[in-house]
């Protein structure tokens, strides 16, 4: 039933994330043209439209994140906490899939629009001399970190990935817990929502903070330490940090999902 | 509902979760109420809504269905269409238990009726004893027990 959730929950998603996608990627050819052209000299109004391309290219890249996020909040809020909640809670499936078909199509996303920028970085830079030694430097000067701190840079990186989507999947919990608990009032529901999702913030904070303060006033632990394992430490208590509030808000959401449902 | 969805999208959707939905049911009664299946739900009136509704539920081969005011907003035709949807799609094994306030509209099809007054029972009786040993129609009698 998950499968069939899934399927569904793309098909409604997928009609607004793919045209945005595109359009990143079209603009990015724009921008790649655009630098190109600017690189020489031209007159003043063809400079005005490439500039003008250059801008849309950079709201473009803001609006696929935007947009990212608009569809994890209104997905969860219109599909299962309006009206069309009486549709999906009736079907033969159980709360807990369809918290994750959206989550899972959420991060889905996420993932695409990073993948969407990356390339699109990718076309704009390739060839295009500006970049390529803008991109040399940047790398030469992390070869040189890497050496002088004998940082394994492939296992950053992915440890990096994996840190990101731990904590991509995390926050939308952390959306859908605020939303389920908002939603469970009778009047200003998201503006509830709002304000739960800030309580959890600050709660978030305090607790991170009763954790780390006695981790902070033994920092020479961390100075005698090799980097890459300082690194390797700080990477898992941060995966692991998101995984636990991420249970957390998970739990939330599906005990007012279960317990709290209240459609308009 | 989901609005973003067409009718035709909305049965494929029903028959693809629900293993007891007969599809070409749904189809006939969609083409029975001139219901357009690629016109969004979105741009769909409230009765049409509500006839979706009612096609998505009756379609499924239940044991049960549970009708709260079933024919409020659509017109007197309609609702001829639909009582009589409910009682050719009846299924002998199947109880049908429908909640209205338009008792004269759905008299015809009552096999027996219960009259609730604030969360309480007023009177439980078959139509066939009301006519019978009373004498008057159901909306009759409910005028009567309910008499401001």
């Amino acid at each position: 039933m998950l499968k069939k959730l899934l399927k569904y929950e793309y098909k409604a998603t997928a009609r607004m994330m793919l045209p945005i996608y595109l359009l990143v990627l079209v603009l990015s050819l724009g921008m790649r043209a655009s630098i190109a052209i600017l690189d020489r000299d031209v007159d003043e109004w063809l400079a005005v439209i490439c500039i003008f391309v250059i801008v849309l290219f950079v709201i473009s890249v803001i609006a696929v994140f935007v947009m990212q996020m608009v569809i994890t909040i209104n997905r969860f809020r219109l599909n299962l906490l309006s009206d069309e909640g009486y549709v999906m809670f009736t079907l033969p499936v159980s709360v807990h899939q369809l918290v994750w078909s959206k989550l899972i199509v959420s991060v889905t996303w996420m993932i695409g629009a990073l993948l969407v920028t990356i390339l699109s970085v990718g076309i704009i830079t390739m060839n295009v001399n500006i970049f390529l030694d803008m991109i040399r430097e940047i790398l030469a000067a992390l070869s040189r970190f890497t050496t002088y701190y004998a940082l394994n840079v492939t296992a950053v990186v992915l440890e990096s990935l994996a840190v990101t989507l731990v904590s991509c999947i995390s926050g939308a919990l952390q959306m859908y817990a605020a939303m389920a608990i908002g939603y469970s009032c009778d009047r200003h529901k998201f503006a509830i929502s709002i304000g739960v999702y800030v309580g959890f913030q600050f709660v978030m904070q305090m607790v991170l903070q009763v954790i780390l303060t006695p981790l902070l006033l033994n920092l020479d632990m961390f100075r005698t330490m090799e980097p890459m394992l300082a690194v390797h430490i700080t990477m898992l208590g941060t995966a692991l940090w998101s995984v636990a509030v991420g249970a957390v808000f998970y739990f939330i959401t599906t005990y007012m999902l279960t317990n709290k449902l209240n459609l308009e | 509902m989901p609005l973003y969805m067409t009718g035709g999208q909305l049965l494929e959707f029903y028959s693809d979760f629900y293993s007891d939905f007969r599809m070409e049911n749904a189809q006939e009664m969609l083409d029975r109420l001139n219901i357009d299946r690629n016109q969004r739900l979105k741009e769909m009136s409230k009765g049409t809504r509500e006839k979706m509704q009612l096609i998505l539920v009756m379609s499924r081969k239940a044991k049960l269905y549970l009708l709260d005011e079933p024919i409020g907003g659509v017109d007197p035709a309609t609702r001829d269409y639909i009582l009589n949807t409910i009682i050719t799609n009846y299924n002998p094994e199947a109880t049908v238990v429908i909640s209205t306030h338009l008792i004269s509209d759905v008299e015809q099809v009552l096999d027996e009726v219960v009259f609730i007054n604030q969360g309480a029972l007023a009177l439980q009786s078959t139509v066939d004893e009301i006519r019978g040993e009373r004498g008057m129609s159901v909306d009759a009698l409910f005028r009567e027990v309910f008499k401001c």
